[in-house]
């Protein structure tokens, strides 16, 4: 600590005596942080977009020995209707009849969905769920359907195939590009910050470096590839940490903490999602758990700026709400068989309603506003019914009209909204000098801790936007939003080889998550959307929404199927598939 | 599992949402950037609400005022800090049209392209068009009388001289509830004003191409005539009267009968014509647009309307251009004020340059027209009153309604190398001719013999 000190006032005072060099440093610097940043972000989403995440073919099942279907996910749907993964056109099948679905340990189970004519393995009526062996005749009406594994061989070539396909790009050039990003964001916030800079800027950058290396290095060891995901983050975490170095230099360490304490839960939540049994039997326990916080959150809550959703516990601020958007997407998430319990959509709409009349006392109503959005997008990847989305809806809207009635503070901010420079001291406040602030930065920016904004309350949080825009300009915000925008392409483009509806339900829930967190927050404090006052993740200085915006990330990690992509799918498991890793 | 590949669009859905909004996001900075960036909240270029960076100069190169971390620092003196403060406004804000706030995105420099960043973090520098020297003869010949005083170059676009009155220090303006009434207002661009006398040019164009005997047509002036039962007096009884000595006796009753003559409708479309309804665009700032009512009913109000009261209402810039086109055969250059901006005061970016109005009038209507102007100089105003100038003229004395007058006197200079178009309205004066004439003298004098 003691050198760090030395070396960054050794640093300020050689700045302080030679003013010129610091000026004409930032105006060069401004430039080199604006190529490694669409070097950074370019290249990841070049490689996620292109590179295929191809289905893998897991066996074929034969439908009265002439149709051969692959079967591409681990849950497939048996039935009449168009959409069933293995479509019959047999009248005495119904829509949708069975199951079949691989578990962990790489055995076939058939479930019958309570059939109109039942469904026999090698002719014995199917009554629970039962497993399916290669060479088992299932007849489901009057089609005798056969499991068949694939070859040795196939196996083989389907591995050279998918390794041809898929081909991330190396982590490296990136990683360096981020630590060379730090290393000047560094010397440019100690440049422009003078005598609030502290040597635990230095520190908290130095942290999420390291983390950055080992994580790779460490994944890289367990022969790992595909790191895309993880370098945006990296990427936004690292502007996170400038803004919040700006505006509140002492809190740039706790940030940097976060972060680790993220990227831990999110390789927890990797490691957990490998078993879904496991997933599924602690569903309720978390569910207890998750409430047992916004409860306790509402009778210890704080009031912080007109919404209670803050609790101190041994003098750290926690906001249970963030950490609760994880367990929200656990238990809204559901592989295929649970898409037919009426019990599974019971706990997720009760748990829904918790969570929201918690944040409406609370008074929350952007943290609401993201949780009906994912509960919405969710509840439809489950049950895909328009017209049942569109009463949600607007049953959701009456009840919002409703909380404008009696929370005065969000009556206001919805009264004030396209009106911002009508009261641009008061209600507008924060917009306005938002907007200012951005317009100021221009394309890009007036360097890292040179701006004003950080002076306005909540500028590292529910205005980071304007922060960023400010500081390091339009091209480096929209950069982020890019960032965020591109989870979202990943998720869906993931489903189309997803291996159980789990993960590309949770991978969608979490994508929606973040993504309308991001919207909240951008649109809110430009004046877009009425100002909600929800953090920007990955970005906004704030513990619990950095964890917790890690922690959505695994979800979409989970869902990567490209070949070692995924830490969601040990490489032993495979291998008990039946596969050989090359 | 393939239901539910379907239903991911939705996701989609939501991620196309955020893009639009940016989109939004970007088209509101294109368009309202600089608004937000000059912002008085914003600290790179406010300190404490007065605009920090920046400097505005007349186009000699006085310095008007320069902005500094420590405040605006003005020009020295006191006199053209007062007859300029139209022009330069202050770093309140407290005259909308003045360059201070008018043009403080281009004093910021500000751009989409690099917001309010500059290395050396000074701003630019603005040369306006004014001769604040000018500016100075304009507001010592006006004295003690609220009015304005506008000039500028017909061919060029350059407004030389825009003084607005009462004025006010800009070091220490008055608060608004004790400023006289009119002190923030630039009188020249943002008011309308009864015109009196000399909107009868626009009658007298009318009739050059729509009577077809004005030529040998004649009028007797007893003083007074009757229109519809009504009553219009002249300040004299004229007697035998032509075209000419109508328009230089400014006589009412002969103009009475003409605008009935050519009737309300025709009246409007000269006015149009002129651009009287409309506003200009002087580097970014809307003057006022005049407004006129016609009855179309040969009455009382279409005689007075004729005449340049009842309802017409002009803006002193826009009769100020149509002298210019008069003057120019039909067309004037469209006026402008930002004569020069400079980056470090060296290099210049912006050049005002002259931009043609459409025709508002035609050029052989305008050179009959200009023969009359002369004429009225020559014979009612006296030659002898604007030594060494070839000038052009109309008076005019409106009625305000409080038992006061507006006083006018404007027209143009026709001069190959002072091509000037004039107005001035002294309010509560005596006589166009009298009160307003020899202050345009003055400031034309001064601006001559430069």
């Amino acid at each position: 600590m003691e050198f760090l000190n030395g070396f960054t006032s050794g640093l300020s005072d050689f700045i302080a005596q030679n003013n010129d060099i610091g000026i004409i440093y930032t105006a060069i610097a401004r430039w080199v942080f604006v190529a490694i940043a669409v070097f950074v972000v370019v290249r990841a989403i070049r490689s996620l977009l292109i590179t295929k995440n191809p289905s893998e073919v897991w066996a074929y099942v034969q439908i009265d020995g002439i149709e051969n279907y692959p079967l591409t996910h681990w849950e497939n749907l048996i039935g009449r209707h168009k959409h069933c993964d293995i479509q019959i056109n047999d009248s005495q099948v119904s829509r949708s009849h069975g199951t079949l679905t691989r578990n962990s340990s790489g055995k076939w189970i058939f479930k019958d969905l309570n059939s109109a004519n039942g469904s026999f393995i090698n002719g014995k009526l199917v009554t629970e769920p039962k497993e399916v062996k290669p060479g088992d005749t299932l007849l489901v009406g009057q089609s005798k359907i056969t499991l068949m594994p694939i070859s040795l061989e196939e196996q083989r070539n389907n591995m050279e195939f998918r390794k041809q396909d898929t081909k991330p790009m190396s982590p490296w050039p990136s990683l360096l590009a981020i630590t060379i990003f730090q290393l000047l964001d560094v010397i440019q916030l100690n440049i422009a910050l003078g005598d609030e800079f502290t040597p635990w800027v230095v520190v908290a950058f130095g942290l999420l470096c390291a983390v950055m290396w080992v994580y790779v290095l460490f994944l890289k060891g367990m022969q790992r590839r595909g790191f895309e995901m993880e370098t945006l983050a990296f990427f936004l975490t690292t502007i996170g940490l400038s803004t919040t170095a700006s505006a509140n230099p002492d809190a740039a360490i706790k940030l940097a903490i976060a972060a680790v304490l993220g990227i831990v839960l999110m390789v927890f939540v990797c490691i957990v999602l490998r078993n879904l049994q496991f997933m599924k039997n602690i569903r309720k326990i978390l569910v207890i758990v998750a409430a047992g916080l916004l409860l306790a959150n509402l009778v210890f809550g704080t009031v912080q700026y007109g919404a209670a959703n803050w609790i101190y516990i041994g003098g750290i601020s926690i906001q249970p709400s963030e950490l609760v958007k994880v367990v929200f997407i656990i238990i809204g998430a559901a592989s295929l068989d649970e898409l037919f319990e009426m019990k599974n959509l019971t706990l997720f709409i009760a748990f829904s309603v918790i969570c929201l009349g918690c944040l409406a006392v609370m008074g929350d109503f952007g943290t609401a506003a993201i949780f009906f959005a994912t509960f919405v997008v969710m509840a439809f990847l489950r049950e895909g019914d328009f017209s049942k989305l569109i009463l949600i809806v607007s049953l959701a809207v009456a009840g919002g009209l409703l909380a404008l009635r009696f929370k005065e503070h969000i009556a206001q901010r919805f009264g004030v909204w396209r009106h911002v420079w009508e009261d641009v001291d008061n209600l507008g406040y924060q917009q306005t000098r938002t907007m200012s602030a951005s317009a100021s930065g221009g394309l890009i920016g007036v360097g890292a801790g040179n701006g004003w904004l950080k002076e306005i309350f909540a500028a590292d949080t529910d205005l980071v936007f304007g922060m960023i825009s400010e500081e390091w300009g339009l091209i480096i915000a929209l950069l982020a939003v890019t960032a965020i925008i591109s989870f979202a392409l990943f998720s869906v483009m993931s489903i189309m080889s997803g291996r159980s509806a789990y993960y590309t339900i949770a991978a969608c829930g979490a994508t929606t998550m973040l993504v309308v967190q991001t919207m909240l927050n951008v649109f809110g404090s430009l004046d877009i959307l009425p100002l909600t006052g929800v953090t920007f993740p990955f970005v906004s200085n704030g513990g619990t929404s950095m964890i917790a915006a890690w922690g959505l990330l695994g979800f979409l990690k989970a869902a990567d199927t490209r070949q070692n992509a995924s830490i969601a799918v040990s490489l032993a498991a495979k291998k008990r598939g039946g596969r050989v890793d090359g | 599992m393939a239901k539910i590949e379907k239903r991911a669009f939705l996701c989609l859905i939501v991620s196309l949402a955020f893009v639009l909004g940016i989109l939004f996001y970007i088209g509101e900075l294109v368009v309202d950037g600089d608004d937000w960036a000059t912002f008085y909240a914003n600290q790179h270029i406010y300190h404490n609400g007065q605009l920090n960076v920046g400097a505005i100069y007349d186009r000699d190169g006085n310095l008007l005022v320069e902005n500094t971390k420590k405040g605006p620092v003005y020009n020295e003196d006191y006199e053209n800090r007062v007859a300029n403060v139209h022009a330069v406004g202050d770093c309140y804000g407290n005259v909308a049209t003045g360059a201070q706030y008018a043009f403080r995105s281009d004093l910021v420099g500000y751009n989409f392209l690099t917001g309010t960043y500059s290395i050396s973090s000074s701003g630019r520098s603005i040369y306006l068009s004014i001769d604040s020297e000018a500016n100075k003869e304009a507001k010592r010949a006006l004295g003690y009388s609220d009015g304005l005083v506008g000039v500028y170059n017909y061919k060029t676009g350059e407004i030389l001289c825009m003084v607005s009155s009462p004025g006010y220090d800009p070091k220490n303006p008055p608060s608004p509830d004790q400023a006289a009434s009119g002190t923030y207002i630039n009188k020249f661009m943002s008011s309308t004003i009864t015109p009196g006398s000399i909107f009868k040019l626009v009658t007298t164009e009318a009739a050059l191409e729509q009577k077809v005997d004005y030529d040998s047509w004649t009028y007797t002036c007893t003083g007074k005539t009757e229109i519809n039962g009504e009553i219009v007096h002249c300040t004299a009884a004229h007697g035998y009267q032509d075209k000419d000595a109508a328009l230089a006796n400014s006589c009412n009753c002969a103009y009475a009968h003409l605008a009935v003559d050519l009737g309300g409708k025709t009246l409007r479309k000269y006015v149009k014509k002129a651009g009287l309804d409309s506003s200009y665009d002087v580097d970014g700032i809307q003057t006022a647009k005049g407004s006129f009512n016609f009855p179309s009913e040969s009455n009382i109000n279409l005689s007075w309307a004729g005449i340049g009261q009842f309802e017409d209402q002009v803006n002193p810039l826009s009769y100020m251009v149509f002298m210019g086109a008069i003057a120019n055969g039909g067309e004037a250059a469209m006026p402008y004020l930002v004569k020069d901006i400079k980056v470090e005061n060296a290099f210049s970016i912006h050049k005002g340059k002259a931009v043609m109005t459409d025709e508002l009038i035609n050029s052989n209507t305008a050179s009959l027209l200009a023969k009359m102007m002369k004429n009225n100089v020559k014979k009612t105003y006296g030659e002898y009153n604007y030594p060494g100038l070839d000038i052009y003229a109309k008076s005019g004395t409106a009625e305000r309604g409080d038992g006061y007058a507006n006083t006018w006197f404007t027209g143009f200079l026709k001069d190959e190398e002072h091509p000037y178009a004039f107005i001035v309205c002294v309010e509560k004066g005596a006589t166009g001719a009298g009160t307003a004439g020899p202050i345009a003298n003055r400031v034309l004098q001064s601006l001559v013999s430069k």
